[in-house]
């Protein structure tokens, strides 16, 4: 078990008098795949945008490897955002750009690497999510499948450490959804720390390893699968209903 | 004032983003991006301002030439026609036409990159918004919007001398040489000034506007709204402060 890199310290945030996320403690270990589950609407994108900074806290510490993001300016934060990526609900490709392009926006911003090594690392990328040969199309002619592929190709291309995944298989077919949960299962494999957030039970019990229940902006339970599965708080038994039955029945 | 607020807080954050575009602009990495805006604002509305001044240098003359022609002063009509277009029409002609052009694609465009959570994307991949959208946007307004609006002043004058020839029966020589001669420097300074500073707050006002963008497809038709509404208002606002106080010092 590793230490803590992602840490929420009693976070709560407020948009326009609405409560999005009320004293929110949360912790996310190294290496581990963490997934937030909960209804539509109760802060679980919320979360991620916290801890990627692209929201501030109104109070609250978020900490990444001890360190309290929350002060930092954005140019501060750059050292922060390049251990960590995000892959979006809506993808949210660059559609001015091409497929290679969008992958190697990161490297090419920020001078990482040279041209040629761009080359090899967005073919690389793209070989991963079994998308070789796409890099000169732009994301309007993909399917929603090959968006998300694309995404996450964007998310792996520069080999960060952390990446943050919204809702990764929701509105995909089931082919596309178990080749986006392998895909997630492979980096976890190789050592990525993955934060998960989710509504989907059987994609989030298949790779996940830690759990965390959130409603209406507040942690409501924490743990490991069956750890939750056993809670007897009514919330957490309600949502979690459909996947007891699927494990009794298994 | 509930409304007040607002419009204070709403003045604050666009003097924040004219802030950023200040701090940013010696940023020449987005080259090709200044390139291609100056290309899409600028070589796509020649036919526009074109267009735009033509008519209002044929409708001055017109206009002007029977009124001159009561009391025979028809000889001043090319003078006067140089005069408005130089120092007003063709610069507010040409504002009033790039504020909408122009106000719409930027707040559009930015807009639908704020709402697909593409500028969330941008900066989490560590990139600035304002200095990869905004800063190439408004400069390529200040290039390129002098030259459109030394567009619609000679497609003005030559509108006006072409319809005072054939109305009017005043000698083309004659006209050209009245509109010439009868201009002095400050009415050039005035006349050239204006245009880039037009471009100026209507390429910042519409990225405002389109970086404010929330609330799906009806706040993004809000926001161009507002970006139009806004930067064609402030195009004659400002228009008011240079005759008013550029008269007075030059």
């Amino acid at each position: 078990m590793g230490n803590p890199l992602i840490q929420l310290q009693n976070v709560s945030v407020a948009i326009n008098d609405a409560i999005i996320l009320e004293d929110v403690s949360l912790s996310f270990r190294k290496g581990e795949t963490s997934v937030i589950l909960g209804p539509s609407g109760a802060g679980k994108s919320s979360i991620l945008k916290v801890i990627l900074g692209l929201w501030k806290p109104d109070s609250g510490k978020v900490l990444i490897d001890a360190m309290d993001i929350v002060p930092l300016s954005e140019d501060a934060m750059l050292p922060f955002r390049r251990r960590m990526a995000m892959v979006f609900q809506g993808n949210a490709l660059f559609d001015s750009m091409t497929v290679g392009e969008n992958i190697a926006y990161f490297l090419r911003e920020h001078y990482l690497i040279d041209e040629n090594e761009i080359h090899s690392r967005v073919e690389e990328s793209l070989t991963i999510v079994n998308l070789e040969g796409k890099g000169r199309l732009y994301p309007e002619e993909l399917s929603n499948g090959m968006k998300k592929r694309v995404a996450i190709a964007r998310a792996v291309a520069f080999h960060p450490e952390v990446i943050l995944y919204d809702e990764p298989t929701t509105g995909l077919d089931p082919l596309n959804a178990r080749t986006i949960n392998d895909l997630i299962l492979k980096l976890q494999r190789q050592g990525t720390t993955s934060v998960i957030v989710t509504h989907l039970l059987k994609d989030a019990f298949l790779v996940g390893k830690a759990f965390f229940i959130i409603e209406s902006g507040r942690i409501v339970a924490a743990g490991s699968a069956d750890e939750l599965l056993s809670s007897t708080d009514p919330f957490v038994k309600e949502f979690l209903e459909d996947m007891r039955q699927v494990r009794l029945a298994s | 004032m509930r409304r007040f607020k607002r419009f204070l807080y709403t003045l604050q954050e666009y003097s924040l983003l004219v802030g950023g575009v200040f701090r940013n602009a010696e940023s020449v990495r987005y080259i090709k991006e200044t390139l291609e805006e100056m290309y899409l604002i600028g070589a796509q509305s020649v036919p526009l301002v074109f267009l735009g001044g033509l008519f209002i240098g044929i409708i001055l003359a017109l206009e002007v030439g029977h009124r001159f022609e009561s009391f025979g002063a028809k000889t001043m009509v090319g003078r006067t026609v140089s005069l408005g277009m130089i120092r007003e029409l063709g610069p507010v002609v040409s504002g009033l036409l790039l504020a909408a052009r122009v106000g719409a694609k930027n707040a559009s465009e930015l807009g639908a990159m704020k709402l697909s959570e593409q500028i969330d994307a941008l900066r989490a991949f560590g990139s600035n918004p304002v200095t990869t959208l905004v800063v190439p946007r408004t400069i390529a307004a200040l290039l390129i919007f002098l030259p459109l609006a030394l567009i619609a002043d000679m497609s003005g004058i030559l509108g006006g001398m072409t319809v005072a020839d054939l109305s009017l029966h005043i000698d083309r020589a004659f006209f050209w040489n009245a509109a010439v001669y009868g201009l002095q420097m400050k009415d050039l300074i005035v006349g050239f000034a204006k245009p880039v500073v037009f471009g100026f707050f209507i390429a910042t006002i519409s990225c405002f506007c389109g970086l404010s963008t929330s609330g799906g497809t009806a706040g993004l038709g809000r926001s161009t709204i507002d970006a139009v509404v806004t930067s064609s208002l402030v195009v004659l606002f400002l228009d008011f402060i240079f005759t008013k106080v550029v008269w007075e010092i030059l």
